[in-house]
């Protein structure tokens, strides 16, 4: 109704009481007049809150003042049924309450709420109910400045309704105990009504009801934005919190990143209501007991009327297309607008809710790499800077790993450099690509390959996050290798491939083959050892799984051995046996989660159904013969097996995460003990999502902190003297291999850090010999001008990654000056000692794995300090002891190289064109069928 | 069952995986491995010798003297503490067994010029030998030495000069703190508390301003950071020596302790924390005087023996302490000389004498000392020259010194083979000066 009604005479309904939440004197007395002239009047009025004003003001008309709700409660008449709850600010219509009581009961409301106008224009709507977002945050659905036209005057549930007019069952409101009182009036409203909602009570509007309201209802300050949290907290489960907490964290930042463009400021209010949160969190854990002690319903019923997004960025969205529709003529943005619509409607999907959180998380896991740079310690070392001189030296080139050898490269090498060279040739980018895509494709694939078997994508994509970030894949990357985490991400994609059902038409079933391959080869190349994993993977699923398994048996090694074609030539050179047993000896030790994983495992298997308890079961195989290979050091094995026996562990877990979850969310279906034993692996399982948070929060997706980035850069601090650092330390402490001296590790490396393409150095040739005679030489005390004869070896630097009694040796050269004031000891070879020089001594720089002539300089012999092979070039070539000296006169010398290998290594190339154009068959054959 | 199986299959798998035992630990790095800090220790077949006092100026001059069993190459280098500018160095070839010489003159006039010589096989040794108007300085270069280095025999008295030279050959900054004990007890020198001796560089203390009026100072280094080698110079009006320094020994032998014409006396210094006993046995010609002086030496506070009340020359004297080793040096004066030399620890059956030759209006002898065997010993005494060696067979009797006079022309240096252990030292006296020195042992197998 919009017209005032004529009051018919004051008719007393004795199972009211109002109470008039009053702030100040001088509004109360107009609400109360309003109350004072209600159809049928309340038996008691009250008014609580305030000071002494409003108390004076309640006297004045006659009515009770109490400080807060319970004192009203508990001053109620026994015949009371219902309390009308409303504010200060409130003038209701002379039928107001009629209306609630009436339209109220009809409609077995337990709360009903009027419609509000605005006081200053009758004709404008406030409120019409509320609907709320994920977060709580109360949505209106109401256009700025919308006219009453009845529009919306249907009895309509809604997730809440306003304080400014609330009847309430009394009993329903001993129940739930009333208001929060540390909450702002909208917040407190709309936890009432989800408490009151959990509860099984049904909370409508009446748009018979009307209210006229002075000032705004809803405001946007820290104290309902600190309501808002706080109601997520008491009322959702803690599934439902897991995601939502972090994404209202998110979108609370965003809009206040967004807010300044558009004139608002809500940073302020976003923290302080985040803060707020933390100080009152134990009170709120309090009251989310009593809350959900007696519920009847689950989240899925607050759901119910809710709106998807965040309505507070909503708003943001309509203001700025509110500007932009102001500066641009009509028709421009309705398509932009339909589009942005459209996706809107996509997320309110769960899934695209919790697929956006794992790419975020991906990002944030990951924001060190990407902003600062790989952190450089052990095998994480970044990738050559020139792209093409790594391809060359992965096709049949030098080998420059300590004093350099024609051995075969890593493929990794030439994996990254191919990505290095789209990249435009940075090798930070083609690093932070490839972690940051691992990541993101390790968590999707893993949902893609669960949801084979009926697993959800929520379920998936969290399955997903624990294969990348989880207790194993912490443990691989704190191994200090970026590359096997590339691998990993890998892993499900060549197991999916194997195990999806297979495509009916040729074309995708070439592009499914293709796409097979080129995951096992991207496994293969980032991780060699781990080739054979996915095979075993799938492998393991034929001997416990159930429906199509023993073709994806046999499809899963076929793709490993098409790999192995991608990996030319090093798959041909490969030392096996060195391969999975060199490094350290495998030995992980897993933490307490692994049990927690256990107990996953062993209720998802008793409780979920046949399919799910299938896939858990295959997880728990894989996680069990990954704990084996992972602690096989006993055998023989060593740090690449463990690194494979990690990544099955990685995979393993994450299905038992994946089927876990979906046990838990089928638990109504299955029900008894089954449901229960289901809720409890999901809740293992959520356990060990939230452990992957750990490795997140560095932001190194898990890799240790940084070593060698400025470690050594006292070695180049004057320029590129084109030697070498010999480096002595603990084993594990060194970057990349090392050699052994009486049980301490050293190797040279090109300073300020070594990089991939010298992180495994290869089988000791001559110069590595030479240098560890003398070292002992050193040992006997028969050197002490060890700056001339480390100059042979183009060793311009000595250092020890930690004290050393070695230490002793060089501070008792004649050649060895120490230097002081570094985070190392450290000491500089007073002899020039160019890894490459020409006649007179004149230092040649390095040009990729070979060295190049200074202008001006005279042509001549070169002494070059690298393993003996006839192969440099080009000119005459000689031996010089265990080094090569070539008379050339030309400007630069290199290794010529091996054109076998760079045959085959152009032919891994071709064969990864045909694949890659396989790859595009196959996206066209699905296009068509679409 | 099938969920039972497979559950059973993981829960066996686990168990074998955590059966496994841990891989033994990696063996702790340099394990066994006696390495032994900074000092000097040489090179056994490849010696760096360490000349911590060469001079060359317009009335003084050093001769190294070089000498080696094997043949082999000996670089000289003589930093130079100007920034940038390259070192003095030169090269002279050594036949083996052979002796060689070189005059610093030739490489480097700029007077102060200590270095170090790297042969390039051995065993060999090294001596430096100044000579001038009014200087006779002689003694062998240090090859190894303690990181705490005495110098007893120290003296200021009015016409004496007495300085310390710390000589840091190596490219690393030194520092190093000077003690000093005299017959009025232990000496304030707050200002020589760390002092730093700059890389291959060195610097002088002057005790005669410092310390004046001590007649028995004995003077302490001792390392705390890098490496010095130290040298002390004592001087009269006539005549000064140098001498490098000595660690500590429970025993000690002066080959020669007094020549004709001289005056001298031992002086001994307890470094320990209680007294200790001392016994000196004097050699002579006449055969020994066993315990000629005996005394309790107090923690600094040096103790001097003064060898007039025993005539007769030459005299040799052995010290034994117990109770805790001693360094022990002996001062000859007489008129027109002086010579100090330290004791020598250890006898040894070969000896080399590098630097002691016949220089014109100077008597050159070698001297030997039988004081650990009751039987005789035969020694030969080679001329070491550029042309190898020639030698000449002695007979040492026990407890009387011997003294061979060099008077071969081609003599750069001696080299002394003997049937048992003996120790060895030399002397030059003439009008420039005395000079005492003790030649170098060579470490022999079963020795």
């Amino acid at each position: 109704m919009t017209a005032q009604t004529v009051p018919q005479g004051p008719e007393t309904l004795e199972a009211v009481a109002a109470v008039v939440v009053a702030e100040s004197a001088e509004r109360l007395g107009a609400c109360l007049s309003a109350v004072g002239r209600q159809v049928y009047g309340p038996a008691q009025v009250f008014v609580i809150g305030g000071g002494a004003r409003v108390r004076a003001a309640a006297a004045r008309h006659e009515v009770l003042w109490r400080p807060h709700l319970r004192a009203v409660v508990t001053s109620l008449a026994p015949e009371t049924v219902f309390v009308w709850m409303l504010h200060d600010r409130s003038l209701p219509r002379p039928d107001a309450l009629l209306a609630l009581v009436r339209d109220g009961a009809r409609a077995e409301a337990s709360i009903v709420g009027s419609k509000v106008l605005d006081a200053a224009d009758p004709s404008v709507l406030v409120s019409v109910g509320y609907a709320t977002d994920v977060f709580d945050a109360p949505y209106t659905g109401l256009q700025p400045g919308e006219i009453d036209q009845q529009q919306y005057d249907v009895i309509r549930d809604v997730a809440a309704v306003s304080g400014a007019s609330m009847l309430v069952r009394l009993d329903l409101l001993r129940g739930l105990r009333g208001l929060d009182p540390s909450m702002a009036p909208m917040a407190a409203a709309v936890d009432f009504c989800q408490r009151a909602r959990l509860r099984g009570a049904r909370v409508v509007v009446v748009p018979s009801s009307e209210i006229l309201y002075a000032g705004r209802e809803v405001s946007a300050g820290w104290r309902e934005r600190a309501g808002e949290i706080r109601a997520m907290q008491k009322v959702y489960s803690p599934v439902t919190l897991a995601w939502a907490v972090p994404l209202a964290f998110l979108s609370g930042l965003a809009e206040s990143l967004a807010g300044p463009f558009l004139g608002r400021f809500p940073l302020f209010g976003f923290l302080g209501g985040w803060l707020w949160n933390l100080l009152f969190l134990p009170s709120t854990a309090v009251q989310r007991w009593s809350a959900r002690r007696g519920r009847v319903v689950g989240d899925e019923e607050l759901f119910r009327y809710q709106t998807g997004g965040s309505a507070r960025l909503r708003v943001l969205y309509d203001q700025g297309l509110e500007r932009l529709r102001a500066r641009f003529p009509e028709g421009v943005l309705s398509g932009f607008g339909d589009a942005l619509e459209a996706g809107q409607q996509r997320l309110r999907r769960p899934a695209v809710v919790v697929g956006l959180a794992v790419v975020a998380f991906a990002v944030l896991a990951t924001r060190d790499i990407w902003t600062a740079g790989l952190p450089v310690s052990g095998f994480s070392l970044p990738p050559p800077v020139s792209a093409s001189d790594a391809l060359g030296a992965y096709a049949g080139g030098w080998n420059p790993a300590g004093f350099g050898s024609p051995e075969v490269l890593r493929p990794e090498v030439a994996a990254t450099a191919l990505l290095q060279a789209v990249s435009f040739g940075s090798r930070g980018a083609a690093v932070a690509l490839l972690i940051v895509a691992s990541f993101l494709g390790g968590a999707i694939g893993t949902g893609r390959l669960l949801r084979i078997w009926g697993i959800g994508p929520v379920a998936g994509y969290l399955a997903g996050t624990v294969l990348m970030a989880g207790p194993a894949a912490s443990a691989l990357a704190g191994g200090g290798a970026w590359t096997p985490m590339v691998a990993l991400g890998a892993v499900p994609w060549a197991a999916l491939g194997a195990l999806a059902p297979w495509p009916a038409r040729w074309p995708r079933r070439l592009g499914r083959a293709a796409g097979m391959v080129l995951a096992a080869g991207v496994v293969g190349a980032y991780a060699p050892a781990a080739l054979p994993l996915p095979a075993v993977a799938v492998f393991l699923w034929a001997l416990v799984g159930r429906g199509r398994r023993w073709g994806a048996a046999l499809l899963a090694p076929a793709a490993a051995a098409g790999a192995a074609l991608l990996l030319m030539p090093w798959v041909l050179y490969a030392d096996l046996g060195a391969l999975y047993s060199g490094g350290g000896a495998a030995y992980w030790s897993p933490g307490w989660l692994l049990a927690v994983a256990g107990a996953a495992l062993v209720l998802a298997v008793a409780a979920g159904d046949p399919a799910v308890s299938a896939v858990a079961g295959w997880g728990g195989l894989l996680a069990a013969g990954g704990t084996l290979l992972a602690r096989s050091g006993e055998w023989g094995l060593g740090e690449e097996a463990q690194q494979v026996g990690l990544m099955a562990v990685a995979l393993g877990m994450a299905v038992v995460v994946g089927a876990a979850l979906e046990a838990g969310a089928r638990r109504r279906r299955i029900g008894g003990l089954k449901g229960t034993a289901g809720w409890l692996s999901a809740a293992a399982a959520v356990i060990l999502v939230g452990a992957t948070a750990s490795l997140a929060v560095p932001g190194r997706a898990g890799l240790p902190q940084d070593r060698y980035s400025g470690l050594l850069a006292f070695a180049t601090a004057a320029g590129d003297s084109g030697s070498r650092v010999l480096l002595f330390g603990p084993h594990e402490d060194l970057p990349g291999s090392s050699r052994d001296f009486e049980g301490l590790g050293y190797r040279v490396l090109s300073p300020p850090y070594p990089e991939t393409w010298e992180a495994h150095l290869p089988a000791p040739r001559l110069g590595d010999e030479a240098l560890d005679r003398l070292l002992h030489e050193l040992l006997g005390g028969k050197v002490r001008r060890a700056g001339e004869r480390l100059a042979a070896f183009g060793i311009g630097w000595v250092a020890f990654t930690e004290p050393s009694p070695l230490e002793a040796i060089f501070g008792a050269q004649l050649d060895m000056v120490p230097l002081r004031g570094l985070a190392v000891p450290a000491f500089r070879n007073e002899e020039p000692a160019p890894e490459a020089y020409g006649p007179g001594g004149t230092p040649w720089s390095r040009e990729g794995t070979g060295y190049r002539r200074p202008e001006g300089a005279p042509s001549g012999p070169v002494y070059v300090a690298a393993n003996a092979d006839y192969r440099w070039g080009p000119g005459r070539w000689s031996q010089v002891d265990w080094a090569n000296q070539v008379d050339t006169a030309g400007t630069a010398v290199r290794f010529a190289g091996h054109s076998g290998r760079r045959l085959l290594a152009v032919g891994s190339a071709a064969w990864l064109t045909v694949l890659a154009a396989l790859l595009g068959v196959g996206w066209w054959g699905r296009r068509r069928e679409r | 069952m099938r969920r039972l199986l497979v559950l059973a299959l993981v829960g066996a798998v686990l168990g074998v995986a955590f059966l496994l035992p841990a891989p033994p630990d990696p063996r702790e790095p340099l394990t066994g491995l006696i390495i032994e800090p900074p000092g000097l220790a040489s090179p056994e077949d490849a010696g760096i010798w360490y000349c911590p006092w060469a001079q060359s100026t317009a009335l003084r001059d050093t001769v190294f003297g070089v000498v080696s069993l094997e043949e082999a190459q000996a670089a000289f280098t003589f930093p130079v503490t100007i920034p940038d500018e390259p070192d003095d160095a030169a090269t002279i070839e050594v036949p083996g067994p052979g002796a060689a010489n070189l005059a610093l003159s030739l490489v480097a006039q700029r007077g102060d010029s200590p270095g170090f010589v790297e042969l390039s096989a051995g065993p060999g040794a090294i001596a430096a030998t100044v000579m001038g108007d009014a200087v006779l300085a002689a003694d062998s270069c240090v090859a190894s030495g303690p990181r705490t280095w005495h110098f007893p025999g120290g003296s200021t008295m009015p016409g004496e000069h007495l300085t310390l030279r710390l000589f840091n050959p190596f490219p690393d900054p030194a520092k190093v703190t000077v003690t000093g004990v005299s017959d009025i007890g232990v000496e304030a020198l707050p200002e020589l508390d760390n002092l730093a001796v700059a890389a291959r560089s060195w610097r002088d203390v002057d005790f005669t301003t410092l310390l004046r009026q001590r007649q028995n100072l004995v003077i302490t280094v001792s390392a705390a950071a890098g490496v010095v080698v130290p040298a002390m110079v004592f001087g009269t009006e006539s005549d000064e020596d140098w001498w490098p320094g000595v660690g500590e020994a429970s025993e000690w032998e002066f080959p020669v302790a007094r020549v004709q014409g001289t005056d001298a006396y031992l002086v001994v210094h307890n470094p320990g924390l209680g007294p200790v006993e001392v016994v000196v046995d004097l050699m002579t010609p006449g055969g020994p005087v066993m315990e000629a002086f005996n005394a309790s030496v107090a923690p600094s506070a040096p103790v001097r023996f003064d060898l007039s009340a025993y005539p007769g020359d030459p005299l040799a004297a052995r010290l034994v302490s117990t109770g805790g080793p001693v360094a022990a040096a002996v001062v000859a004066k007489g008129e027109g000389g002086v010579a100090v030399m330290p004791g020598v620890p250890a006898a040894s059956s070969t000896w080399l004498l590098p630097g002691l030759r016949r220089v014109p209006l100077h008597a050159a002898s070698l001297w030997l000392l039988n004081a650990a065997s009751e039987e005789a010993v035969s020694a030969t005494v080679g001329v070491l020259g550029r042309d190898g060696s020639s030698g000449q067979t002695v007979v040492v009797p026990p407890g009387v010194p011997v003294q061979v006079d060099v008077t071969s022309a081609d003599a750069a240096g001696i080299l002394v083979e003997a049937s048992g252990p003996v120790t060895v030292a030399w002397t030059i006296r003439g009008p420039s000066g005395l000079a005492f020195s003790a030649a170098s042992p060579v470490a022999v197998d079963g020795e």
